[in-house]
């Protein structure tokens, strides 16, 4: 302005068709097609912005995630390769299932009974299985025996 | 979804009006240059409604369109609605529709 040195240009004010040609490369890149921005309805491209962001927000919710297994796999990294840890430093595992996103919800009564029979079912059927291998290997041994016996006794005869 | 005005002519036909910005760009390159004063909006009522049949009704130039825009009633305000839909095209480009309408205080405020 007149007097401090600086000479302003004017910025120059845009005509709508020329608001149109510039923006248009961008909606294209949003995934627009020429029909959609030029010959249908004109609101649509509201609708394409915000999906825009909706993209862009997971993609970086995405990358944030990649960081954090990528932080884990560090933690859990042993001494060998995480130089850095103390002496005597025992990693955790590295997590064996995704890290869960659902939001936790309170368990109803129902569901917390039958998870309970579930249970409870599960156990007699984990202590059924381990009674019937002692009951097959008792009676194996005994096989076993009595068969080892009568070698003896076969071996004695012969002699 | 943009703002559209459905005409009915004597006969029943019914006309569809909207601005799509094909047809925008199409009338500014033509020269058209959008006055919302009442009385200049009088003298922009052919290119502003021939410009408003153009997205739906390609080959209806002014010899047609005129009895038909002559035959309604409120004209007026049938152009200010028009004017206003004119402009919708440039509007969703600058961030219309994308503000949080919850919010209950706006930015700005008239002063008369």
């Amino acid at each position: 302005m007149g007097g401090c040195g600086v000479t302003e240009t004017p910025q120059k004010l845009l005509s709508i068709d020329e608001l149109f040609d510039r923006a248009f490369p961008e909606y294209l890149a949003m995934g627009m097609t020429y029909e959609q921005f030029w010959k249908q309805d004109c609101s649509l491209v509201i609708a394409y912005r915000k999906a825009y962001k909706i993209r862009q927000e997971e993609i970086n919710r995405n990358a944030w995630l990649q960081g954090l297994y990528i932080f884990k796999a560090l933690q859990t990294a042993p001494v060998t390769v995480n130089g850095f840890a103390p002496k005597g430093y025992t990693p955790e595992p590295y997590p064996n299932k995704p890290f869960d996103f659902a939001p936790k919800k309170e368990k109803t009564a129902q569901e917390k009974a039958d998870e309970e029979a579930q249970a409870r079912a599960e156990r007699i059927k984990a202590g059924v299985m381990s009674f019937m291998k002692a009951r097959d290997a008792q009676k194996h041994e005994a096989e076993l025996k009595a068969l080892l016996e009568d070698e003896k006794e076969g071996v004695s005869k012969d002699v | 979804m943009a703002k559209q005005i459905v005409l009915k002519d004597a006969l029943g036909n019914k006309y569809t009006l909207e601005f799509d910005r094909d047809s925008v760009k199409r009338m500014i390159r033509k020269g058209f240059v959008l006055d919302t004063e009442p009385s200049h909006l009088l003298v922009l009522a052919e290119d502003l409604v021939t410009g408003a049949f153009q997205m739906h009704h390609k080959k209806m130039d002014w010899e047609h369109i005129e009895p038909i825009f002559m035959a309604q009633t409120q004209r007026t305000e049938l152009l200010k609605k028009l004017a206003e839909m004119y402009m919708e095209p440039a509007e969703t480009l600058l961030g219309s529709g994308d503000e949080d309408t919850t919010e209950e205080n706006p930015t700005w405020e008239v002063v008369e």
